[in-house]
């Protein structure tokens, strides 16, 4: 699979979807880290710690990165750089 | 680990020296900006990060200051802070050419960040104990 990131996040966010309500009743602020070819859901307290939890068993991505319950993983302060961003819903 | 300095630059912002690499890469070091405002591990400008080798991993979404949502691109590198390691996700950020550490940084270094902007004085201490100590 061509490393396209937009594809990717639409269908980890498919993928997040199906397990939305169990995981944000149970788990929410923790990291769900989605293989994008098998849709195998590796749950940890951060990304790293969800990223180890794939390599061990080998499976390599792409994936997608989401924080459970968040708008978004991550956060920054500043503006944007780029033009290719979307309005928050 | 010992005490690390850093430094303010031209801004008076804080920056400290590491060094990123791709897993079996030879490694390359930047002054980082250290934004106590970006949750993230390290952000390294797309163009940084290819001449490093590193690829993307994963993809993901980061929440700007005004709201905005951005789709970015993780790739997993190694980063050395002084004498120690660790690896984990490298934003790539497009159209900027600034080395940022953040939050994550820290913590996974565990490391205590005092900033006195007077002196120009930066410091990451394992625990407030060393400092004293000093």
């Amino acid at each position: 699979m061509a490393f396209n990131s937009r594809e990717i996040a639409r269908v980890g966010r498919k993928v997040y979807e199906r397990h939305r309500a169990d995981l944000e009743r149970r788990h929410p602020g923790k990291y769900v880290l989605i293989d994008i070819r098998t849709e195998k859901v590796f749950l940890a307290e951060s990304p790293e710690a969800a990223f180890r939890e794939a390599a061990a068993e080998r499976i390599e991505g792409p994936f997608h990165l989401v924080r459970v319950g968040a708008r978004a993983a991550f956060r920054s302060r500043r503006l944007p750089h780029a033009d290719a961003t979307r309005l928050a819903r | 680990m010992p005490t690390l300095r850093g430094s303010l630059d031209s801004s008076h912002c804080p920056t400290i020296a590491i060094a990123v690499s791709a897993s079996d890469r030879p490694s390359e070091f930047f002054d980082a900006l250290i934004d106590t405002g970006f949750t993230g591990f390290v952000q390294l400008p797309v163009r940084r990060a290819r001449e490093l080798g590193l690829t993307p991993r994963a993809a993901s979404e980061i929440e700007y200051a005004d709201g905005r949502i951005d789709t970015i691109l993780l790739s997993w590198a190694r980063v050395a802070l002084g004498i120690d390691a660790q690896e984990g996700f490298v934003h790539l950020q497009r159209g900027s050419s600034e080395v940022i550490v953040g939050v994550e940084f820290l913590r996974a270094f565990r490391k205590t960040f005092i900033l006195s902007i007077t002196p120009g004085l930066l410091l990451l201490v394992d625990s407030l104990a060393d400092l004293t100590a000093q």
